[in-house]
């Protein structure tokens, strides 16, 4: 076994006995989508066509909060455990070329991203009946995906904080802020005008934004370029955060 | 002998304290040195400018001829760091097969177990549910899987009860029977007389002393006295040191015991007013330690 094999069995190991944390991540947004689909979009309230794709689109926007607080919860607290206690010291210390303990660190959060999107478009699928041809599943998947990792660089930013308690109210903050504003829990349709634009200053709206218009047939480049216009930004900042706290 | 560590006028400054000035020595392969001084003289910033997670603010250091940032000795320099903290959520034998697995030379799971000495109950335990004792044990165990050739140990001891404590050293008998160079800091007097080759005494960020367990036991002894304060006019041309002046005593120390004594008895002081004791330099340093813990140092 090779040093990166080593270090990601060890990350697996640790994930695999931290399901709990899963259970917030993913089981929340779960939970807010077999309610609110049942709340608002029932026979009642909407035109079952309207209701297929609302409840559609509010399972996207579910699977997209989830990966949210990946990136910006279990990545850095997981970088700030090792930081406080000897494991990032020792593997600094050990023959691990230091790449392999945060190309570890990502892949783990990467799975995560695809078991999320993996259990909320199956509760979809067969709890709510979401239907689509395999290339919309996959794509819109791939779309999930690719934009998760756009909010990775603030978890890298977040990890540099040092106690855990300014972490958790800092990551709070966004996670729900960044959702909420960004319209993945109610339309920013039905938002105030004022509101309407800050949202479209989160980088959450056009996260949204790309599986709307994917769908809507009119895939929004300019969405995605804010998108990774962010997720670069941040990383700078990140990096350079990095650099200026690194004790000589 | 192969030299493995040389420092050269070594100094470290942070923003508002010289941690370090002016240290240099060297380390020969095989020896067993120790590192000793009150809190805060700089034991662990002198680890960390070795270990390269500090960069020297003046001076030189190698390890092996290499800086001490080499990738190349990661393989070969082991560290036990001095907070007893064990990774969460592995599983004993887990943390070992890792160690084995990252080290291109490890010990067998035959020498591990010879060194752990734990049950396979025990190995197959959480890392974080034993005691901190055995926590400190596996640490120290971990480390040695690596088979490296130059070992810091930060405060080995600390947490350990007697018996693992024993062991501890036992092993370390064996390391340097087995030629490896170990570099270790304490706070214990003892561990520091029975096992070190050679003793590096720490003090204010500066190398008092670079020397070994006999030679500072055959070191001068200072007696240090504590008289009625009537007397300090007699001293006045006396080389003393630490003089500390009180309401109604004075105390200091002195090389030159016989020559203080003799003008005390011309003085014609009784012997009852006359305190003394014999201080050496260990004693000094490691009381000043206490009395710092204590938060205060009167003892009437």
């Amino acid at each position: 076994m090779n040093t990166f094999q080593a270090i990601l069995k060890q990350e697996y190991l640790i994930n695999k006995r931290s399901i709990s944390n899963l259970i917030m991540a993913i089981g929340m947004p779960v939970a807010f989508f077999l309610l609110f689909t049942t709340i608002w979009a029932n026979d009642e309230s909407m035109p079952a066509d309207v209701a297929k794709v609302w409840i559609r689109q509010y399972m996207m926007q579910m699977t997209a909060f989830s990966s949210l607080s990946f990136a910006f919860f279990s990545l850095p607290f997981a970088f700030q455990e090792d930081r406080n206690g000897n494991r990032l010291r020792t593997i600094q210390h050990s023959p691990i070329p230091i790449w392999q303990y945060y190309a570890s660190k990502i892949i783990g959060i990467l799975v995560h991203f695809i078991l999320a999107i993996f259990v909320v478009f199956a509760v979809g699928h067969f709890l709510k009946g979401v239907d689509m041809p395999l290339t919309d599943w996959l794509t819109s998947a791939a779309i999930l995906f690719a934009g998760a990792i756009c909010f990775m660089p603030f978890g890298a930013l977040f990890a540099h904080i040092k106690s855990s308690q300014t972490l958790s109210v800092v990551a709070n903050i966004f996670y729900m802020g960044m959702a909420v504003l960004g319209g993945l829990w109610m339309p920013v349709q039905s938002f105030p005008d004022i509101m309407q634009k800050m949202a479209k200053l989160t980088p959450t709206y056009h996260f949204n934004n790309l599986i709307i218009s994917y769908f809507e047939k009119d895939f929004s480049s300019q969405s995605l370029l804010i998108l990774l216009a962010y997720a670069m930004i941040v990383l700078v900042i990140a990096l350079a955060v990095g650099k200026k706290l690194e004790v000589k | 002998m192969s030299k493995v560590i040389d420092v050269k006028n070594l100094s470290k400054n942070f923003k508002d304290k010289k941690a370090l000035s002016g240290i240099s020595f060297e380390v020969y392969q095989g020896d067993c040195l120790a590192l000793i001084g009150p809190n805060g003289s700089g034991k662990t910033t002198l680890f960390n400018c070795l270990l390269g997670d500090y960069h020297p603010s003046t001076g030189h250091i190698a390890l092996l001829g290499m800086g001490a940032r080499s990738p190349e000795l990661r393989e070969k320099v082991g560290i036990l760091f001095q907070e007893n903290l064990t990774e969460q959520k592995m599983k004993v034998k887990e943390l070992l097969d890792f160690q084995k697995a990252i080290y291109p030379n490890p010990l067998t799971d035959q020498q591990i177990d010879d060194l752990l000495r734990f049950s396979d109950q025990q190995k197959d335990q959480f890392a974080e549910k034993l005691s901190g004792g055995q926590r400190r044990l596996l640490a120290f165990v971990q480390v040695l899987i690596g088979q490296p050739d130059i070992i810091f140990l930060d405060e080995p001891t600390a947490g350990m009860d007697t018996s693992t404590r024993i062991r501890f050293w036992e092993i370390v008998g064996d390391l340097k029977k087995a030629g490896k160079t170990i570099i270790y800091s304490s706070h214990y007097i003892e561990e520091v007389e029975h096992t070190a080759d050679r003793i590096l005494v720490l003090h204010q960020g500066q190398l008092l002393r670079d020397t070994t367990p006999y030679l500072m036991r055959a070191e001068e002894k200072v007696k240090v006295f504590t008289l009625p304060a009537d007397y300090l006019p007699l001293f006045d041309e006396q080389a003393i040191e630490d003089l500390v002046i009180k309401t109604d005593t004075i105390s200091f120390s002195s090389k030159n015991p016989q020559t203080i004594w003799d003008l005390l008895a011309e003085a014609r002081c009784p012997i009852e007013d006359i305190e003394m004791t014999n201080r050496t330099l260990l004693d000094t340093i490691f009381e000043n330690e206490k009395e710092m813990e204590n938060g205060s140092s009167v003892k009437k």
